[in-house]
């Protein structure tokens, strides 16, 4: 029994149970072939697509996977629910070469297509019959059927769902051969649930931090239960107005990231079970290695000289520093839910405060805060920012970008928008890596720590691997040994 | 009594009738033009990053959201004489469904929450009231004092870590059986044991010391009788309103024993609602629950001139 929430259409990690993805992505967040699709090629324009299918796969109500299937989801892809991304808008066409081969065409290159195909709530591959009606290509999805290891037995909106294993012949006899999906929206009752012997594993469901850092110690104390944590590269950052204000100085940008004491925080707010970020993206992907060496290192006496060089000289009696009579005060928005917010917030207003500014945190309900974000109001802002899937490209389109509309206020250039167009039209490694050193460069943000991914389960369950994607679930491979 | 009533409801429900009305105005309106857009809320909990620009535009262009707001609300209203709440913007489903699926388990919870608050709150009230300053007097302040000052989360994880976690004896969330009943029933229902208890001890002190007791004593009828047929019965219409304010909130949904005990009731739709400016959802919910409100406070009046007929029913007394 996992823990976890049902929604219908979105990245619920529940559906990775019941669909396959179109291709797959490696740990690097790298493409690779699928249940699905053994290989592709790209045309040396950039405009053909031909995919390779692999036979024998079959729909849960016995459709077939094969290029007629392929051709009706990525038309349904361009033309349905999905139509909205920006990968399926490039599509132009889709044809069937033979009974296992499908070539897409696009209206003009675009990079990042292959990456979209990877990414759990775009490439999921859902039945033709599944929706209404059957085999149209903008139809609803009606019920779940996908080509998964599991399949939904039923499923009673917003209590549960029994899934049970696809092909019962493939589980050998010792894996897992049903699911009993359960909400628990509290994260402290989830744990709680775990420790009463009622689910076997939490934590699993949710692509951020769901299972409280400071829980873990009392977790590893239950001999019962075991805890592991994987990192999506996925970084909890402050984003700071480079557009006005005291962050659009480069220095006193730098000046922040060199003030913070990020080991103590990690250890002394988060259990010690995070860990922290110096870079704008992790430097241990291929696609950010130029940032190897860049790290942030807590020097608040370098902190104060680059604000004294800044200008903001400490006058008054209060600490805080000033220039041309104004106070050097920030206003930090943190939008509600995300995980630890509130205590690294004041203990950044603490560390703030020995530098001499002064942070202001406005606590702000998430689609106010986003509100604010839209407009540039703010000079900190909290953002738990992209994790594989998301990443190489996420930070850089999403945020980094001139045309990012949520972040017009992050930092922007032209020269900035040329790596990252560069990037994306080219998707290979360096150019990316050379994007994320200019970020750097120019202290785009302040990056807290790496979100990882925790998950708690009893000593029972065996074989668990966290999936290869933060919006994905694989269960496959778990058995139960009373 | 059938023609009061009668002419009591004919007063009433025009009345009830713009009070849902403009309770769904002022949910819509509020949630309208508070800060935050639904597209770009909705499409960030579904991507888990911010939306793309053409994606938020999109949304916005399917969904019509780009309208005015008279223009919306009055496409909301009209659907009303249709028989619909409008759909979800969130999950795209119709709001009357989500509602009918979740409405069920908030009704359970909430009759047993307020059944067992007056089962534990009636019985110890009156037997404090009987018997001031006696021991089981001094038990009921103490459940008074602790119903009223711990709150319900608390309790509730402290049930779980008792009996769940420790004993083992109960589930510590979930919907189904009555197993699974009992702890949300204890959180939720401890306020109210204590609401209830107070309002009966103090109402049967004040009834119990009317002549109309002594003169009950006095003709020679046994404690019991004078305490249930004359005391509590004239003690019992403050407590009956006291019961129906309670059933009333509790119907409305409770966000927080919900999501401690995974427990599939409105409340927790409706704030995850709220959160993401799903405004038919609110609109619609607020709408459904005002009338269970009205209905319950309509069911209150019409209890009370059962109880006291001298209650003329909508709060006037006879001379």
């Amino acid at each position: 029994m996992i823990q976890g929430e049902v929604k219908r259409g979105g990245a619920d990690l529940l559906q990775s149970l019941i669909y396959d993805n179109f291709l797959n992505i490696n740990y690097d967040g790298k493409p690779t072939p699928s249940r699905l699709v053994r290989s592709w090629e790209q045309s040396n324009d950039g405009l053909t697509y031909t995919f390779y299918l692999n036979r024998g796969v079959t729909f849960h109500d016995g459709t077939e996977w094969n290029a007629k299937t392929a051709e009706w989801f990525l038309k349904w892809c361009s033309q349905g629910p999905r139509k909205n991304t920006v990968a399926y808008s490039k599509i132009s066409e889709v044809k069937t070469v033979d009974d296992y081969t499908v070539k897409v065409t696009l209206k003009e290159p675009f990079g990042a297509f292959i990456k979209a195909l990877t990414v759990e709530f775009n490439s999921h591959v859902v039945s033709p019959t599944s929706v209404d009606p059957a085999w149209s290509t903008d139809g609803k999805i009606i019920s779940f059927i996908g080509t998964g290891a599991f399949k939904v037995e039923s499923y009673v909106k917003a209590q549960r769902a029994e899934l049970v294993r696809n092909d019962p012949a493939t589980g050998g006899g010792t894996l897992i051969d049903r699911i009993s999906y359960r909400i628990i929206p509290d994260s402290h009752a989830g744990v709680s649930a775990l420790r009463a012997g009622t689910v076997d594993i939490i934590g699993v469901s949710d692509n951020h931090a769901s299972v409280p850092y400071e829980l873990i110690p009392v977790m590893e104390r239950d001999p019962n239960i075991i805890v592991e944590t994987i990192s999506y590269g996925r970084y909890q950052v402050v984003e700071l107005n480079c557009r006005e204000g005291p962050f659009s100085d480069i220095r006193v940008r730098e000046a922040v990231n060199l003030a913070l004491d990020r080991e103590k925080m990690v250890k002394e707010l988060l259990a010690g079970a995070a860990t922290p970020a110096n870079t704008v993206v992790s430097p241990r992907y291929p696609f950010a290695s130029s940032l190897a060496g860049t790290e942030y290192a807590y020097n608040p006496a370098r902190a104060r000289e680059l604000l004294d060089n800044a200008g903001w000289k400490v006058t008054g009696a209060d600490g805080i520093r000033q220039k041309e009579g104004k106070k050097l005060e920030v206003t930090y928005i943190v939008p509600i839910g995300e995980a630890n917010s509130e205590s690294i917030a004041v203990y950044i207003q603490s560390e703030m405060k020995k530098i001499g500014i002064d942070v202001k945190i406005l606590v702000l309900e998430s689609g106010a805060a986003g509100a604010e974000r839209n407009k540039g109001n703010y000079d900190m802002f909290l953002h738990h920012s992209y994790g594989i899937p998301g990443l190489p490209d996420g930070p850089l389109t999403g945020k980094y970008h001139s045309s990012a509309g949520s972040w017009p206020a992050s930092y922007h250039d032209a020269q900035l928008d040329q790596l990252i167009e560069k990037a994306m039209a080219t998707d290979a490694d360096e150019d990316y890596s050379a994007a994320y050193l200019y970020s750097q460069e120019k202290h785009a943000c302040m990056p807290l720590y790496d979100i990882e991914r925790i998950a708690a389960y009893k000593k029972s369950v065996k074989g668990f691997i966290f999936s290869t994607s933060v919006y994905g679930l694989d269960l496959s491979t778990v058995r139960i040994e009373e | 009594m059938a023609g009061e009533i009668s002419f009591f409801l004919a007063r009433r429900i025009p009345w009830a009738i713009l009070t849902i009305f403009l309770a769904s105005l002022l949910a819509f309106s509020i949630i309208f033009f508070a800060p935050g857009n639904p597209a770009e809320v909705i499409l960030t909990q579904i991507y888990g990053n911010e939306p793309e620009r053409d994606a938020v535009i999109l949304f916005i262009e399917q969904n019509a959201l780009d309208v005015p707001f008279i223009k919306q609300y009055t496409t909301w209203t009209t659907g009303l004489f249709y028989g619909s709440l409008g759909t979800s913007l969130r999950t795209g489903d119709p709001v009357l469904e989500e509602f009918i699926v979740r409405f069920p388990a908030t009704v359970i919870l909430a009759l047993s929450a307020i059944t067992f608050a007056l089962v534990i709150g009636l019985s110890i009230g009156v037997l404090s009231a009987v018997r001031p300053h006696s021991p089981i007097d001094a038990f009921g302040n103490l459940i008074a004092s602790l119903g009223s000052s711990i709150p319900s989360f608390w309790l509730g994880l402290l049930l779980i870590l008792v009996f769940s976690i420790h004993l083992n004896l109960l589930p510590s969330f979930g919907y189904g059986g009555i197993e699974h009943l009992i702890l949300p029933t204890i959180a939720l229902g401890f306020l109210n044991v204590s609401k209830i208890l107070r309002i009966t001890r103090e109402s049967m002190i004040d009834a119990l010391s009317e002549d109309y007791v002594f003169e009950a004593y006095a003709k020679g009828l046994r404690e019991k009788a004078v305490v249930i047929r004359h005391a509590f019965r004239n003690a019992s219409v403050p407590i009956v309103t006291q019961t129906g304010l309670e059933l009333g909130a509790l119907l409305g949904g409770t966000v927080i024993i919900e999501q401690i005990f995974g427990w599939p009731g409105i409340g927790s739709f409706l704030l995850s609602s709220v959160m993401s400016r799903d405004y038919p959802v609110i609109a619609g919910f607020v709408l459904l629950i005002a009338l269970i409100y009205v209905i319950v406070n309509i069911l209150v009046d019409i209890i009370y001139i059962y109880i006291d007929p001298r209650i003329q029913p909508g709060g006037k007394t006879h001379a």
